[in-house]
């Protein structure tokens, strides 16, 4: 064979196998695994933006660890010969990273509209709860603890309303628990206050009744102080003449048990004594015959139980007065009534007239439909 | 065939430069970036502007996959994943400044929330010194202080929850004490009001 002949089969095989291994190589790098960890990174942040940290927290973070693995992986491979280079367990890091995202996304989507409208329903019930008993709870004359108990519930509703406000209601549950148990704990509080107190209900509609029954026997005045709704009736002759406002003791609840418990008693009474302006700093008052045997006698049992000091004293000087018309119970224990109401009375009742002090003249189960 | 030799040589000579003429790693660039987003992180970016450090971090792991990318080919070009760098460094300065601002923003808002309710606490105060007493000059107002000494308690909580770096649990305190002394003073104006329309009759 000539020298050229050679040369041509020489250079033609090399050129061949030039080819074949340029082909082979090419087609032994594999594609790199870019568009897996974008769409798992994409999900990520989709699922992120939902707060599914918080919602979908082992989701999330398991997707975002398998993120993290698949880029660790794919540095490995990067380091090794080109040709030696495996991406599939990148790959297949990254796709588990995208369901995972896309679960988290989901659920996150699902538990959060949940406890958005679980908190919302909480939050709305309280809100009703307080709208309902608070203005009955503010009339009682509650323990202190009680009381603070009551503000410091409203006032983690309050917080509890200003962290929804940012959109956070995971935050939210131990807020809404100690509101909630503080409210409800104080109304509680209340209503088996208001339950004990109206024990004695049938008894108040009975001397009520009484009262107007001896004014219709006797064709004279009675009054009948309701201390629940704050009301003195007057009745004449069996007939109601005339209806005013009074004003209490703060501690309005139950009979009064000695000097300075602020209660205003309960009980049949009679007025001793009608003072006009000279002898009274209240405008006009009616002195009644507070304490009477029964107070004396609740007094004395009082003692001898230990549910009073031995130094207390049982207290005089209930009155019916004026100065009244200032919308809260400010008294110490007297019955307050508007300088033209104590007037219309004064003008009218007499020494000896009775006067009726009773819880209520209305049940509770009405009171509190009320 | 001295010549052929030397055409041979200058290929491979040729052919190595080429293929070692890839660009290097933006390492100094890489970790400049790593850097300005953990002190993003250190202004706590992730509470204070959470979605500003998100897209952030985001940026970062754009960058870093492009970096990947290129080293998983023959031949290696780092000018986009650089320029992602530098842009992460820059974005990370700015989410920071953010989180300051927003900060800044919010002690403001406690210390404003605090002021006024403060200030509402002492006319709240001024208030039950006009309202209707007893005889005796006892207050009948217990529930009212009693509110107003859980409102204080909550300022001094939230005072605290400022100094400790917790300015959202702050701000919530703070807004809650201010909205509840808020309706204590409406509550204690009408009562007061009444009370002097009362007196004057």
């Amino acid at each position: 064979m000539s020298k050229t002949k050679w040369r041509i089969i020489i250079y033609g095989s090399s050129s061949l196998l030039i080819v074949f291994l340029s082909i082979w190589v090419i087609t032994r790098i594999q594609n790199p695994p870019l568009p897996g960890l974008i769409t798992a990174r994409e999900a990520i942040t989709k699922a992120k933006m939902v707060n599914a940290e918080v919602y979908a927290k082992s989701d999330f973070h398991k997707a975002e660890d398998l993120y993290r693995s698949a880029m660790r992986m794919w540095k490995i491979e990067n380091l090794k010969f080109i040709l030696n280079r495996d991406y599939s367990e990148v790959i297949k890091n990254a796709s588990k990273s995208k369901t995972l995202a896309n679960k988290a996304y989901n659920s996150s989507l699902v538990d959060k509209r949940n406890l958005k409208d679980k908190v919302d329903m909480q939050i709305l019930e309280l809100k009703e709860a307080v709208k309902k008993n608070q203005p009955l709870f503010n009339k009682l004359p509650v323990p202190p603890e009680i009381n603070k108990q009551n503000s410091q519930g409203q006032l983690m509703l309050f917080e509890a309303e200003s962290t929804i406000k940012r959109g956070n209601y995971k935050d939210l549950e131990g807020k809404l628990e100690f509101a909630e148990k503080n409210i409800q704990n104080s109304y509680q509080f209340a209503n088996q206050l208001l339950i004990d107190y109206f024990t004695m209900y049938p008894r108040w509609v009975k001397q009520a009744e009484q009262a107007r029954i001896q004014s219709k026997k006797n064709n004279s005045y009675a009054i009948v102080i309701d201390k629940f709704s704050r009301t003195c009736f007057v009745y004449n002759n069996g007939e109601l003449k005339n209806i005013f406002d009074v004003e209490l003791g703060k501690n309005w609840i139950g009979s009064k048990l000695y000097s300075g418990d602020q209660a205003t008693p309960e009980g049949q009474y009679f007025i001793v004594s009608k003072k006009d302006s000279r002898k009274t700093k209240y405008y006009k008052a009616l002195l009644l015959n507070y304490p009477n045997e029964d107070d004396k006698a609740r007094f004395k049992n009082g003692k001898d139980n230990g549910t009073l000091q031995l130094s207390s004293k049982i207290g005089n000087l209930i009155e019916i007065h004026g100065d009244g018309g200032k919308g809260i119970d400010w008294t110490n224990g007297c019955i307050a009534l508007q300088n033209k109401d104590i007037d219309t009375l004064f003008k009218v009742v007499e020494e000896n007239t009775p006067v009726t002090i009773v819880g209520s003249l209305k049940p509770l189960k009405e009171i509190l439909n009320d | 065939m001295k010549s052929r030799l030397f055409i041979g040589v200058l290929a491979l000579v040729g052919f190595t430069m080429f293929a070692t003429s890839c660009e290097k790693l933006p390492q100094a660039e890489l970790d400049a970036a790593n850097a300005a987003v953990e002190t993003a992180r250190a202004s706590q970016a992730d509470i204070y502007v959470p979605e500003a450090f998100a897209a952030l971090q985001d940026s970062l792991k754009v960058a870093n996959e492009n970096i990947e990318l290129q080293k998983s080919k023959l031949f290696k070009k780092f000018t986009v994943a650089k320029n992602q760098l530098i842009a992460v460094s820059a974005l990370s300065v700015t989410v920071k400044d953010a989180s300051e601002a927003r900060k800044v923003e919010l002690n403001a808002e406690i210390q404003a929330a605090i002021d006024t309710t403060k200030a509402l606490i002492a006319e709240n105060n001024e208030l039950m010194k006009k309202a209707p007493k007893g005889k005796e000059g006892k207050a009948a107002l217990e529930q009212m202080k009693s509110e107003i000494a859980v409102i204080e308690a909550s300022l001094t909580e939230a005072s605290n929850l400022q100094a400790s770096g917790n300015l959202l649990g702050a701000v919530d305190k703070a807004k809650a004490a201010n909205a509840k002394a808020t309706e204590i003073n409406t509550e204690l104006k009408e009562v007061t009001a009444k009370y002097t329309k009362g007196k004057k009759k």
